[in-house]
């Protein structure tokens, strides 16, 4: 009798931690989660390679999430405070924009399971944790594709080698 | 000059072989070998450091655009938000541990490969060092008295940290019975301690931790490798030992050995890495601790980057593509390699200092360590640097001139990596000849005199000293004086033709130790054709000294002086079956009054060539006996024969270069010559290579006179041609694809037009 209160004390502070936990969650990692949640899986399989390495490869439908980043980029970069306060701006913003928009992307998407457990066998996946999987997986490719259209403009693209025998080393490392 | 180096090396390697499987004297003269090889090294050190600024070169981040890329994320202000927070999101992410593992690991097999020759001699010297040879000639030695106690002890505590179930110590009591084996074994220890420079160097001058663990993760990974080559050398597991060794044997270098260690990785090495650190079945992988477990996991990437090995590929071009990488990928290993590029350029300078305030084997260790963290850097920039290339091709932001900036960085990187390769191999002796003409044209006479100039690498007052020979200066002197003469003669009596006057170099070639030159003199002073004569001189190399023939006789063989009179005088008469005494007529040039003229070497062999009137009537012109080189060995002391090039390839091609273009455009650290309107470079290692005057017909081409000469040109020389009246120039090279061939000659011919010229490739008539 003693040893089931126990538990069920331990329960509730444990459902009080995560709860307080998720509250202080970065407001981007919440917006994330929001966006995310928009992401249709619609087809998922498993599968173990040669290497024994677990797979998963999955169709998801989305909001063109990247395309919104874009669309939102100069707001969300004129209001931010910092860095985070960017991301949080971002989201938000992107949150608003794909509201009533229908989902515009379809995306192929492969995950390297073994990555994210290397314990767990292909069987012990649920459908749960496959579907969130997949979406992180998706969101993510739509981050990186936003980023990367960010980073290209960083290139110097005027750059011009030193002359390799200048004499002077005060520029070296 | 890595293939030269390599060959130098397989011709050592077969030697040493030989000399380990036939009874041969005690060499108590190892240890003097390795302190002079060692001396050697200091000063090509010396060279490296105060030469042409490659390691400025090398360590400037200005230099590559990668390195300014990072610096320009890094100094993003907090202004600048989407910029700071896309770079975290994609760089930050991944960039882990097992991230710089596989960039390391890329590095490491590149520089493998790359590192061939070093890696050579410097198993060569520490066989010298350890007098490996003349412990041999006494009996079957240890391993550990084959290797480095200290790399064995430092590998030993290292398998500790790791908790590896191999006890090294016990494999090193094996025995090696033949020098062969010992070099094989050294060629892996030294491999082992140049990995673990580049390594150490890039864990001890970091901040990052991600990095600093991934290097001391592939420390643990590099020193599994070792032990398990000394393992299974231990245990003469290497199945095909025979023809391991039996390819040593000149028909291959140490890449192919290279290729067949990757072989034993790719198939072998990681399951034996596995059982060491789990103990068999005892404990699974996922059990081992952080730093096993990612040793382990460079062992994976280790396996899989020997099929780049294997591959095969040089600094540059195409190696890049080898290692697929998507958008984001380049974007992240830029920034890795600036991190790693950023402590290796640290280490260097550290490097630097060590090596000026050490002597003796402390100094060859820190010069070692620099060369392999200075070619790792070499390898991180180049890999930074496609990043920087392939993020940014095909979009708006790209510059037109992207592959040219990349040649650029490739070229720099090239000569960065080659000044370091130099340090330990001792170079082939480059020799380059020159001519600067001398011309008068008048109505009465047109006169022209050649000059030369020698360039001998190694030795550069060998080559001043040859150019300005008592042979050669009386040679110019005669020339002058009947020069004079002709336009004198020409005043007076010509009327119709002119009178003239030539003095041309007619044809060069060196072997290893010796300069022929063939000077030609033409002269018309009216009447039915003009008389020419021909001036042959032979130089030895090393002093500069005119040499006879009797100077090539192979000392130990008694018989040598008579066998190769024998040899030229059957060729003589295969030539000249009527000749009433052909063997008299050879032994006049061996010991009468021609004994430094007559004779040379060419391409082909050793000739001697006699004159009209010297053996026969007029009209047989010239008469050439040739001994080619198969026939000389054992008479002819090989000092003075060429190079065994059985193991190295020149595909390089020469081109015509105008001026502007060689100026502005190229990446030439060498110039030879007279500044002019045109010049010759080759865009790789180019063998045999001779430029003259072209003269082209119907009926015939041929090459004139030679108006430069060089044994071998790397891509680092260029080498001005004097400005010609015909201007028609033949540019002759030979192009040697495979190893075992004797090469093709290929003859180009340029015609200049109006400050341009027009390009044909031609057959020279015989």
């Amino acid at each position: 009798m003693f040893k089931s209160k126990r538990w069920l004390a331990l329960a509730v502070l444990l459902s009080l931690a995560v709860a307080v936990l998720a509250g202080c969650a970065a407001p981007g990692e919440r917006l994330a989660v929001k966006l995310k949640a928009k992401i249709a899986v619609e087809s998922c399989t498993v599968e173990s390679d040669d290497a024994q390495r677990t797979q998963l490869t999955a169709t998801v439908s989305l909001p063109d999430y990247s395309a919104y980043m874009l669309d939102c980029l100069a707001e969300a970069e004129r209001t931010a405070k910092d860095e985070n306060d960017f991301e949080e701006k971002l989201y938000a913003l992107v949150l608003d924009a794909a509201a009533d928009a229908p989902d515009s992307a379809t995306r192929e998407i492969a995950v390297d399971l073994t990555a994210l457990d290397d314990g767990k066998a292909p069987e012990d996946w649920t459908e749960t944790e496959l579907d969130a999987a997949a979406r992180d997986a998706a969101f993510d490719a739509e981050v990186e594709e936003f980023c990367l259209a960010l980073l290209t403009e960083t290139y110097p693209a005027d750059f011009t080698p030193e002359d390799g025998a200048a004499e002077s080393e005060a520029s070296a490392e | 000059m890595k293939r030269i180096a390599t060959r130098v090396t397989a011709l050592a390697l077969s030697l040493l072989l030989l000399l380990g499987a036939l009874p041969a004297p005690v060499r108590a003269d190892e240890a003097a070998e390795a302190a002079s090889y060692r001396a050697g090294v200091f000063q090509r050190y010396e060279d490296y450091t105060y030469g042409a600024n490659n390691d400025f070169s090398l360590r400037n981040t200005a230099n590559y655009a990668y390195c300014a890329w990072a610096d320009d994320i890094e100094s993003r202000s907090g202004a600048e938000k989407a910029i700071l927070w896309a770079t975290h999101k994609l760089l930050g992410k991944e960039l882990n541990t097992d991230a710089y593992i596989n960039y390391l690991t890329k590095i490491l097999a590149m520089q493998e490969r790359g590192f061939t020759e070093t890696l050579s001699a410097q198993a060569e010297y520490t066989a010298k060092a350890n007098a490996v040879q003349q412990a041999i000639q006494l009996g079957s030695v240890s391993f550990s008295a084959v290797l480095d106690m200290g790399v064995l002890e430092k590998a030993a505590k290292t398998l500790k940290s790791l908790g590896a179930g191999i006890d090294l110590f016990k494999s090193a009591s094996a025995t090696v019975s033949n020098v062969s084996q010992a070099l094989v074994l050294l060629h892996f220890s030294e491999s082992y301690e140049q990995k673990l420079a580049l390594l150490e160097a890039i864990r001890d001058n970091t901040d990052d931790k991600a990095l600093k663990e991934a290097a001391e993760a592939l420390i643990g990974t590099a020193t599994l490798e070792f032990s398990y080559f000394v393992e299974q050398f231990a245990q003469n597991a290497f199945g095909d030992y025979a023809s391991f060794t039996l390819n040593l044997n000149g028909a291959y270098d140490f890449s192919e050995l290279l290729e067949m260690a990757a072989t034993e990785l790719a198939d072998k090495f990681e399951p034996w890495a596995k059982f060491v650190l789990t103990g068999g079945e005892d404990m699974a992988v996922a059990r081992l601790a952080a730093l096993p477990k990612a040793a382990l996991y460079g062992v994976g990437k280790f396996a899989a980057a020997a099929s780049y090995i294997k591959a095969g590929f040089s600094i540059g071009g195409a190696v890049m593509a080898l290692f697929f990488a998507d958008d984001v990928e380049l974007f992240r290993e830029m920034k890795a390699m600036d991190v790693t590029g950023n402590a290796l350029s640290a280490a260097l300078e550290q490097l630097s200092d060590t090596i000026d305030n050490s002597d003796g084997d402390e100094k060859y260790a820190a010069i070692r360590d620099l060369v392999a963290a200075g070619q790792g850097l070499c390898y991180v920039r180049l890999r930074g640097e496609y990043c920087a290339v392939e993020s940014i091709r095909g979009k708006a932001a790209a510059p037109d001139n992207l592959d040219e900036i990349f040649g650029r960085t490739t070229d720099l990187l090239n000569r960065c990596h080659n000044a370091l390769a130099r340090i330990f191999p001792e170079g082939e002796r480059q020799v380059i000849v020159t001519v600067d003409e001398e011309n008068t044209a008048e109505a009465a006479a047109e006169t022209s005199i050649a000059r030369i100039q020698v360039y001998v690498s190694d030795n550069p007052e060998t080559g001043e000293k040859i150019t300005a020979s008592e042979a050669l200066t009386t040679l110019y002197a005669d020339a002058a004086t009947d020069r004079d003469n002709a336009i004198a003669q020409g005043r007076r009596y010509a009327s119709g033709y002119p009178y003239d006057y030539t003095l041309k170099l007619f044809d060069a070639y060196a072997t290893s130790g010796a300069l022929s030159l063939q000077f030609m003199a033409s002269a018309y002073l009216g009447g039915a054709h003009p008389m020419s004569s021909r001036f042959t001189y032979t130089f030895d190399l090393e002093t500069g000294a005119l040499l006879t023939l009797a100077d090539l006789i192979d000392d130990e063989n008694a018989q040598a002086k008579d066998s190769l009179i024998n040899a030229f005088t059957q060729a003589l008469r295969s030539e000249m079956p009527d000749l009433p005494d052909p063997a008299g007529n050879i032994r006049s040039v061996f010991d009468g009054t021609q004994t430094q003229t007559y004779w040379y070497f060419t391409r082909d062999g050793l000739a001697i060539t006699f004159p009209p009137y010297a053996i026969a009537a007029y009209g047989a012109g010239y008469i050439t006996a040739l001994v080619p080189y198969n026939a000389l060995y054992g008479l002819v002391d090989a000092a003075w024969l060429p190079l065994d090039r059985s193991s190295q390839s020149f595909p390089a091609a020469c081109s015509f270069y105008p001026q502007t273009e060689a100026i502005s455009c190229g990446d030439y650290t060498n110039f030879y010559g007279t500044e002019s309107a045109f010049g010759v470079s080759a865009d790789g290692d180019a063998l045999d290579v001779i430029a003259g005057e072209g003269y082209t017909s119907a009926y015939s081409t041929y090459r004139n006179n030679v108006l430069f000469y060089a044994n071998f040109l790397t891509a680092s020389d260029f080498v001005w041609l004097p400005e010609i009246e015909a201007q028609t120039y033949i540019i002759e090279h030979i192009q040697k694809v495979d190893l075992q061939s004797e090469g093709t000659p290929l003859a180009t011919l340029y015609t200049v037009e109006n400050g341009s010229f027009l390009e044909e490739t031609v057959q020279l008539t015989q």
